[in-house]
């Protein structure tokens, strides 16, 4: 193989492909990127063996082939190279880049023993705008739960139906649901895409324009620019989330989010060894009382102008899961609607019915 | 024939391959086994005869692209397991399988895990594995390999279809060796002698040079035994454990570039440290197989002297060195030879609760010269 590409072009693709390195020690051709040029193409492929990338970018192709090199050593060699063209040119077992006066050797793997790409070949594709994807991956990849012991919930439920997008996270302490609508998309798809993966393309994915999801019976592909990514589904079916948020409330505060974010970190600050963060609502008054108490050290108690309606009541949340739910929510103002006290809050946007952030409470001792 | 041809790879199984063809045929496969036998009775092999099978489209035929990836080892669904700690599996390894296992498979219908030596789980890495081998998914198969069922942990073995396997009896062991080695059956057998009867075994000693010459030299030992001192019988088992090392040279060899090229390609950043346990287990295991090799030559050709002195001269296995039996099979009683043969025993047992190897076989050499000289 010989290839003459652009430093830029280069490292942007070897930084796409990196995300999909491995560090697993059984398999160390998986810490490899596969190189493959011809016609005047250059493809860079890595996997892990849960998510697999793909990416090309145009080069001049002198002579046709392929290899595996050590990914993290190539990403970090052209990272330092100076603007210029770079020539990758694989001998026996070896490759040379150079790159104006500098040039490098290093070992390659036999490219045959690399893992295949998957062949995945989904029903249909739907071609989402960038900016509203990952603005909702942003949203809602916080509920995602790190616990192995219930796998379906490290996911995040993504379904496109009749024009709008829906995706859905929670690790059984909160739920997070943001619906957006989106305009002249086609098509529809329902999966339960890995948590980190879906991360993964919301960044990678950031300077394209739209992109495109597609989901076969085990792989759910991604699209975007030169790039497509691969990752292998949950097993599972996703918890029936839509039965879980109330549709009624009893107390209902609306608040300005700033406001509310600066206070509840405040107050946080005495929430240690995970104490609860009280929220007493005083209907009368217009008054929120956030508090909050941590044995031997100290408490801490704001008091907030609310809009409210409905009954009194105090409530206690986990102070991180709140300080997620207000930071990731929509708009300038929120709306807290509680039941009771031993009943899950909803936050969502005072108006709409898109971003919804199911709390559970902490019992009041 | 060629539609299922992968279980051939098993011919002295057949009562096992047949049970799993049918599962497969009938689509009643479990989702776990434990299979039980032997080592060098086939388990392996089996489990992954199994993997094709579940993955071909024709039921295992052993030469489409799916079926060379599984034999071949690098079909992405079939996850082949060892113990990574030092003697166990670890609670860490367990749970990246529980994480794949969640998963949905890359290519096949399945996912297939095949778990080598089941009797290594300690209680933590058994106990997160339990309720992902009670019930996984519905698409996944795990296979346990294990040497006994009473080693393997209880919580583990009760949740599997157990499978047992069956010694390879030593004719058709033999005939394979011939078939697979193109020795002759005289070798075959005693290489079969020497290595406990275990195929795979049997055919790395007939394959190393280093280990022929161990096994010559033991059976030099024997036949001088009678006429050595205290001094000779010490020398005797201090050269026949380096001719058991010797060997040892050429994995470490291997190892070191193995280790080198995994350097080269991962970084310095990456720690070597799981390989090198790796490595180190690898020699620990070779010494002793080294070391059962030697006690499994002097088994066989006191039983060999045994049956010539009973005129039972068809049985012998060490026909190369009939002369030197002949004479000692004159004189000896059975009783004598029994004697001997628990000396054997006794040393390898001692060997398992880790007395020095040097010091099993210098005791049992002198047991052995003690019977030899008074074989009443």
């Amino acid at each position: 193989m010989k290839v003459s590409i652009a430093r830029t072009e280069l490292l942007d693709a070897l930084s796409i492909a990196s995300k999909g390195l491995s560090s697993r020690t059984t398999l160390p051709i998986l810490s490899g990127i596969l190189f493959s040029a011809q016609n005047d193409e250059l493809r860079l492929n890595s996997t892990d063996l849960e998510i697999s990338i793909k990416t090309s970018s145009k080069a001049r192709v002198e002579e046709a082939g392929n290899a595996v090199i050590p990914g993290k050593l190539i990403t970090d060699i052209v990272r330092n190279l100076p603007e210029s063209a770079v020539t990758i040119e694989t001998t026996q077992n070896g490759a040379t880049i150079s790159c104006a006066q500098s040039s490098f050797v290093v070992r390659t793997l036999s490219a045959d023993d690399f893992p295949k790409f998957p062949d995945v070949t989904p029903g249909e594709m739907v071609s989402l705008p960038t900016g509203v994807f990952s603005e909702v991956v942003h949203q809602v990849s916080r509920a995602v739960s790190r616990d192995e012991t219930r796998p379906i919930l490290t996911g995040v439920l993504v379904v496109v139906d009749e024009g709008t997008l829906r995706m859905a996270a929670t690790d059984s302490y909160r739920l997070c649901v943001r619906e957006v609508p989106v305009d002249g998309v086609l098509g529809s798809l329902e999966a339960v895409v890995p948590g980190r993966a879906i991360e993964d393309v919301a960044r990678l994915g950031a300077s394209a324009e739209a992109i495109k999801i597609g989901v076969s019976e085990n792989q759910v592909v991604f699209a975007f620019n030169q790039t497509t990514f691969v990752s292998r589904r949950i097993e599972g079916t996703f918890p029936n989330h839509k039965q879980l948020i109330p549709k009624e409330f009893v107390t209902r505060l609306t608040i300005g989010r700033q406001d509310l974010l600066e206070a509840v970190k405040r107050v946080s600050l005495m929430a240690q060894h995970s104490a609860p963060l009280r929220m007493k609502v005083s209907t009368t008054d217009r008054i929120l009382t956030i508090s909050a108490q941590t044995q031997d050290v100290g408490e801490a108690t704001e008091d907030l102008e609310i809009d409210t309606q409905g009954e009194d009541v105090e409530i206690a949340f986990n102070h991180a899961y709140l300080t997620d739910g207000i930071s990731v929510a929509d708009g300038d103002k929120v709306a807290i609607e509680i039941v009771s006290p031993l009943k899950p809050g909803v936050m969502k946007h005072p108006e709409g019915q898109d971003f919804i952030y199911l709390l559970m409470p902490v019992r009041l001792g | 024939m060629a539609a299922t041809c992968v279980w051939d790879e098993i011919p002295a199984q057949t009562r096992v391959a047949g049970y799993l063809r049918r599962a497969v045929a009938g689509d009643t496969v479990s989702h776990a086994y434990l299979f039980v036998g032997p080592s060098g009775s086939g388990k392996k092999t089996a489990a992954v005869a199994l993997a094709c099978a579940v993955f071909c489209d024709d039921g295992g035929c052993g030469a489409c692209p799916t079926c060379y990836r599984v034999l071949g080892g690098h079909h992405p669904d079939v996850h082949i397991v060892r113990p990574e700690g030092a003697a166990t599996y670890i609670v860490d390894q367990v749970r990246e399988i529980i994480h794949d296992v969640n998963l949905k498979p890359v290519q096949a219908s399945h996912k297939i895990y095949i778990i080598d030596e089941a009797d290594r789980f300690n209680p933590e890495s058994a106990n997160a594995f339990l309720k992902t081998l009670e019930e996984p998914p519905d698409d996944v198969i795990i296979v346990l390999l294990t040497r006994s069922y009473e080693t393997v942990l209880p919580t583990i073995a009760s949740r599997c279809q157990v499978v047992r396997f069956r010694p390879v009896p030593p004719s058709v062991a033999a005939a394979l060796l011939v078939e697979r080695l193109g020795v002759d059956t005289a070798q075959a057998r005693a290489a079969l002698a020497a290595s406990g009867g275990v195929v795979p075994r049997a055919e790395e000693l007939l394959r190393s040079p280093g280990r022929l010459a161990a096994r010559d030299l033991c059976l030099e030992t024997l036949k001088r035994l009678p006429l050595m001192d205290g001094y000779d019988v010490l020398d005797a088992a201090r050269l026949l454990l380096g001719a058991v090392k010797g060997p040892l040279d050429e994995v470490k060899s291997v190892q070191g570039d193995e280790l080198e090229e995994y350097r080269a390609i991962l970084g310095k950043t990456v720690s070597t440290k799981p390989l090198e346990e790796r490595h180190k287990r690898e020699l620990t295991a070779r010494e002793r197989e080294g070391v059962g090799e030697i006690l499994g030559v002097t088994q066989s050709w006191l039983r060999d002297c045994l049956a010539v002195s009973q005129g039972a001269g068809e049985y012998v296995a060490n026909t190369d060195v009939a002369d030197a039996m002949d004479e000692v099979a004159g004189i000896i009683t059975p009783a004598a030879a029994l004697r001997a043969l628990e000396a054997v025993d006794t040393a390898r047992k001692r060997i398992s609760y880790n007395v020095s190897p040097q010091l099993a076989i210098e005791v049992m050499l002198f047991d052995i010269r003690e019977v030899l000289r008074c074989p009443r």
